[in-house]
């Protein structure tokens, strides 16, 4: 019942800036993505992205891996519309957002999309409660109830205590879960993630992932992350691999079956 | 929007207290100049308008000369009708016909009862009883001559310099009237009038009167005093008897050579040229401020530039959760006009507090320009608008990627 609540409350306006419809239209899809292909012009064309065409299921969890440098990030800036120079289709929550405004996106941004960064990008200068408000300010939401959200989202991430802690005080672990606090409190259909534990050691990393996982059922919220960590990307329902350009989905193997692997080896060797 | 924004600008203001500060002394320099100089330009014109109150504030005196420069001659135009003419005009209550006599080849002098002679380095005037009244002079001792009687009224200066008391008796030789001298009494002392820098205060302390009806008439006058009813028909009245006296054939022709035209001159005349002076000051001190506020103004652009500079990530994450380019536009012009606003409200605070001490030094009255205070406000307000709006419009075109990349 908890859960319904939130849901029927999350989104606080559309991407046309026009409020009343407070869900996102029921697809099974929130974010898609149709033959992306993107060419960087530096010195000589390279083609980053070569028809990449990826959908991110509602309430699933999908990562992303591929070696340094092979487009992961840019990818991810395209489905999150940070970036709009491509060529191909993007669809956030049924919007072809193409057709959207600059501030049309941005309102769209703050409506469905959560960003979590691998360098927590929290201001400085500030408090916890200061950060996670940010969506909220953008939004117009009156102080009052903008308050109770972030108290909100500082809660499921376990911050409720240093809500008012200034985030250059924090560890990295605090800092990241304040950004994930960030990333949901306007309570978005989708994370974008990129290497979010990244800059965590490995106990820190493996409580942010949990965390998200726990979000993630909780909110029916779909999460979509780049790593480089074999197992937070076992982790996900869904492994896509990004190399060349070129986007493939590959299959995750039980953690028993790939040990069981390792020891064949050790005994024909 | 715009509480957030603010309070975003003044975190930013402590996180850089020393640039903001030194961004916000450059507006409150130029501010302070605005208040400075209309708050003891107003202070100076009030007491230029106290001093020129010195010698009646309802008096006109008629004389020959230019009324652009305020300078005037004592040549014998006027007679009897043109007196008439002036006490029959309109708001005219009373008048009083003035020659003057300075020491020349023929030495004006004046023997005290010691039996010592002096001569007069002062002029001589002859008028009726109501000069005093028109002139609004008030007596320390004894009161105006009587008509025709050899009587004398000296100022306050004349009778120290000659040791002259109430009833005593001079003889004055003015040879430029008659051979014979002119046996007197001191009926009247004028109260001492202060120093000023401007007015006629130095005229009357050195004042010596006598009845224009005991000297042989001449029939020709070199001013004609009049005193209107009200200061609010001063001008109007002084106007129309200016053309009235300038119309007259035989002042014409006296007047034909010299390039002279009668001029009324009365304290309206000298409040309009302090204040047509003391404008001209004030615009160019003006000008000056303003200019010094624009070089504060780009302070303020070079700051809010090294500001977004350092800021490109910050806006690179407000965009990417969801801020419009208006609203980061938005937040960093509310950043450079609370720079500005800093600077507006401290330069006018320390601008009162410095003119006030100026005035007070000077001992001029306290006088707030309130044109200066909105002027600065004004200018304030437009010096952080137009400082902060290109790098407010730079900051909203940032490239959100390239902003989050951003090290």
């Amino acid at each position: 019942m908890q859960q319904q609540a939130l849901r029927r409350d999350r989104a606080i306006e559309t991407p046309n800036g026009k409020r009343g419809s407070m869900e996102s239209p029921d697809l099974p899809w929130v974010l898609e993505a149709q033959s992306i292909t993107k060419t960087y012009a530096d010195g000589q064309e390279r083609r980053v992205l070569d028809d990449v065409s990826i959908r991110i299921p509602r309430g699933g969890f999908v990562a992303l891996r591929g070696p340094s440098g092979s487009g992961k990030s840019t990818l991810l800036s395209i489905l999150g519309t940070l970036d709009t120079v491509y060529t191909g289709t993007v669809r956030v929550a049924g919007e072809d957002v193409r057709k959207l405004s600059d501030d049309e996106l941005a309102r769209l941004r703050r409506t469905h999309i959560g960003f979590v960064f691998q360098q927590f990008s929290l201001l400085p200068d500030t408090n916890a409660m200061q950060n996670v408000e940010l969506p909220l300010i953008f939004a117009g939401m009156r102080r009052a109830e903008r308050r109770a959200r972030v108290l909100e989202a500082l809660t499921a991430v376990s911050m409720q205590a240093q809500a008012r802690q200034a985030v250059s005080h924090m560890s990295g672990g605090e800092r990241q879960r304040v950004a994930i606090a960030r990333a949901l409190v306007a309570r978005p259909d989708v994370l974008l993630a990129d290497e979010p534990t990244g800059s965590l050691d490995s106990t820190n990393g493996a409580q942010i992932i949990e965390m998200l996982q726990q979000l993630r059922r909780e909110r029916s919220l779909s999460v979509l992350m780049v790593t480089h960590d074999e197992s937070v990307a076992r982790a996900a329902e869904t492994l896509y691999e990004l190399r060349d350009g070129h986007l493939r989905e590959v299959c995750i193997e039980p953690l028993d079956a790939r040990q069981r692997g390792h020891e064949e080896d050790a005994n024909v060797r | 929007m715009f509480a957030e924004a603010f309070a975003q600008a003044l975190r930013s203001y402590r996180a850089h207290r020393l640039r903001s500060l030194l961004t916000a002394v450059g507006v409150m320099l130029g501010i302070l100049l605005v208040v400075v100089t209309g708050c003891v330009g107003a202070a100076f014109q009030q007491a230029m308008i106290n001093q020129t109150k010195i010698g009646g504030e309802r008096s006109i005196q008629f004389t020959v000369g230019s009324k652009a420069n305020l300078s005037f001659h004592y040549l014998p135009v006027f007679d009897d009708t043109n007196l008439l003419a002036v006490a029959s005009t309109p708001h005219v209550v009373r008048t009083a016909p003035v020659n003057v006599y300075y020491s020349g080849a023929e030495p004006v002098s004046i023997a005290l009862s010691d039996g010592s002679q002096h001569p007069l380095v002062s002029a001589v005037t002859a008028t009726t009883p109501d000069f005093f009244t028109i002139d609004d002079l008030t007596f320390a001792q004894g009161g105006a001559f009587a008509s025709a009687q050899p009587q004398l009224v000296v100022g306050a200066g004349t009778a120290d310099q000659y040791g002259l008391h109430l009833g005593d008796q001079v003889v004055l030789t003015l040879p430029q009237v008659s051979a014979q001298p002119f046996t007197l009494k001191v009926a009247g002392i004028l109260a001492r009038l202060p120093n000023t820098l401007f007015g006629n205060s130095g005229v009357y302390n050195n004042l010596l009167a006598v009845p224009i009806a005991l000297l042989p008439s001449t029939g020709r006058y070199v001013a004609l005093d009049a005193q209107v009813d009200s200061t609010a028909n001063l001008t109007a009245t002084e106007s129309g008897i200016e053309q009235r006296l300038n119309a007259v054939p035989a002042i014409q022709v006296a007047l034909t050579k010299s390039g002279y035209q009668v001029i009324g001159l009365s304290q309206a005349d000298n409040v309009a040229t302090v204040g047509a002076l003391l404008g001209q000051v004030q615009i160019f001190v003006i000008v000056v401020a303003a200019l010094a506020a624009g070089i504060g103004g780009i302070g303020i652009a070079n700051t809010m530039l090294v500001t977004i500079t350092e800021r490109t990530r910050q806006i690179g994450i407000m965009r990417a959760v969801g801020a419009t380019r208006r609203q980061v536009q938005q937040m960093f012009l509310v950043e450079s006009l609370v720079i500005s606003v800093v600077g507006t409200v401290a330069g006018i605070l320390l601008g009162l507090l410095l003119s006030t001490g100026i005035t007070l030094a000077a001992a001029f009255p306290l006088s707030f320009a309130v044109w200066s205070l909105v002027v600065s406000a004004v200018l304030g307000l437009v010096v952080g608008t137009v400082a902060g709006l290109y790098p407010a419009s730079r900051a909203a075109r940032i490239n959100i990627k390239e902003a989050l990349a951003y090290e």
